[in-house]
């Protein structure tokens, strides 16, 4: 190949290269938003232990600095790509250190350091997204000339680290809460008769937890409560799945049936990824309080009633993706007036020694006569004593009395 | 008699998120080498989570695909209380040591 051949592949490459480090910058989705305290803290952080005058995290759009977090410099605006020290951080990928510009004579005319106050010390540390491109950088700045040390240096890597995880969890994290969020109904059904409540509370690595209620009639109530194994936004997009194929199949098959569907249908995407998903849904119908229920590997259904003693609604199935060609069972319940199922998801498991302390936790809630709503209260703020591991679910279905 | 051809594998510690996707590919690597028979040794392992779980049903998965099967020793007691919880017992039994899950492929 010739010499220019060669440089026009070599320049074609860099396109490539440059064209997907800026869709990484994208789908951080943090362009053009406001500061976030998880950023903030890391530059006030910065600014006070190298006592500079300025600590930004901007990241590098195609044309364009944005400036995402700042101290001592205006947050949420952008500069011109090409006379920014940052550009230059990006094109080595790897720490650049300004000790003094105005002795340096391939920064001395730059508008930053020729005009107003000057930047005469600069550090700029790259930031990596979570697939390894270049992103954004950290840029420390004063007006004083200044050396770094080894150990300033590898303070400034620790603060990258640092911001590089917090852009890690926006990637992922954040989207996966927001698919989580998406799932869940806006308000309870309107049964008469009856008080519903569900809350879902997203852990930190988000879960695939939902739970989803919708009539198939004007007599007959579903109620589902699933829990795909695993984490993140895999976790999510599975659960948008299992939501929708059992909406759909429901509409025109029975309960056992519309799971068996429903599993049918995701059995590629659970081997896949590797994970399965446990689920509790029953069918109401209100007048007669007459409930029938399918567990897939749940086991985390309760019905109390006030008198007898209380039932889990459980079965012998597996959980969804589990194995190929599983089926599941109809079971039966009734809801008597006065009584409550209540269905929780197993991140309220690490809230209680074991499974009889969680029943006794119900029924103490249960005998105190609370709304519905306030015992889904409850439960989660029962579990959020301890820093949440798992995504934490309830749905409380309690039959008035006349 | 213990079958020569099983493959034993011991995780050790918690097999939560940060450890499921490394067992899970270590299962996968051990069956595409063609040991596919594989008793996975619990004996040290004091938690799983939901990742873990997922890690052990992938795996099993994938050697019964290969024709062999995995099968779980020296279940401790928290891992025994999830198993049972999801049914999941019924798929993968709890056996009470290496030489007991290896009989019978």
């Amino acid at each position: 190949m010739s010499q220019a051949g060669k440089q026009a592949r070599k320049g074609h490459e860099v396109e490539a290269h440059e064209r997907a480090r800026v869709e990484a910058v994208r789908e951080l989705g943090l362009l053009d938003t406001p500061p976030e305290e998880r950023f903030d803290r890391v530059v006030r952080l910065a600014r006070r232990l190298f006592e500079v005058s300025t600590v930004a995290v901007n990241l590098i759009d195609d044309d364009r600095l944005y400036v995402k977090s700042a101290a001592g410099f205006r947050a949420g605006q952008s500069y011109p790509r090409d006379s920014a020290f940052s550009t230059h951080s990006l094109d080595t990928r790897r720490a650049l250190v300004v000790p003094d510009a105005r002795q340096d004579p391939s920064w001395v005319d730059n508008p930053a350091v020729a005009e107003g106050a000057g930047v005469r010390f600069y550090a700029g540390r790259p930031l990596a997204g979570p697939h390894g491109e270049v992103v954004g950088v950290l840029c420390l700045a004063d007006p004083e000339p200044r050396v770094l040390s080894e150990s300033d240096l590898a303070l400034l890597d620790d603060l990258a680290g640092w911001l590089e995880t917090e852009l890690a969890v926006d990637a992922d994290a954040v989207q996966a809460r927001e698919i989580q969020r998406r799932l869940l109904p806006h308000k309870p059904p309107d049964v008469l008769g009856y008080d519903i409540a569900g809350r879902c509370q997203p852990a930190y690595h988000v879960g695939g937890d939902y739970y989803d209620w919708h009539l198939l009639d004007d007599t007959l109530l579903q109620v589902t409560v699933a829990d795909v194994m695993g984490k993140g936004l895999a976790a999510g997009v599975i659960a948008a799945g299992l939501r929708t194929a059992m909406r759909v199949g429901s509409r025109s098959h029975t309960l056992m049936e519309s799971v068996r569907r429903t599993a049918e249908g995701l059995q590629d995407d659970f081997t896949d990824s590797g994970t399965f998903a446990t689920m509790f849904s029953a069918r109401l119908r209100p007048q007669q309080g007459h409930l029938e229920y399918v567990d897939a590997g749940h086991g985390l259904a309760v019905l109390v009633s006030p008198g007898s003693p209380t039932r889990r609604l459980v079965s012998r199935d597996l959980p969804l993706g589990a194995q190929e060609g599983s089926l599941w069972t109809s079971h039966e319940a009734r809801l008597h007036p006065g009584d409550t199922m209540i269905v929780v998801s197993d991140g309220l498991l690490d809230a209680f020694d074991d499974p009889g302390e969680a029943i006794r936790a119900a029924e103490q809630l249960v005998g105190s006569g609370s709304s519905a709503d306030e015992m889904a209260d409850r439960i989660l703020a029962e579990a959020a004593r301890s820093p949440l591991a798992d995504d934490l679910t309830a749905v409380v279905v309690r039959r008035g009395t006349p | 008699m213990t079958d020569t051809s099983t493959t034993v594998l011991r995780p050790t510690g918690r097999i939560n998120m940060v450890a499921a996707p490394a067992l899970k590919i270590l299962i996968e690597e051990t069956v595409a080498s063609g040991r596919t028979r594989i008793v996975v040794d619990l004996g040290e392992v004091s938690f799983i989570d939901s990742s873990g779980l997922g890690a052990l049903i992938s795996g099993l998965k994938t050697a019964r695909q290969a024709g062999g099967d995995l099968r779980l020793a020296a279940v401790p007691e928290q891992v025994l209380t999830v198993l049972r919880l999801t049914n999941l017992d019924r798929v993968l039994p709890a056996h009470d040591t290496v030489a007991d899950a290896s009989h019978d492929w």
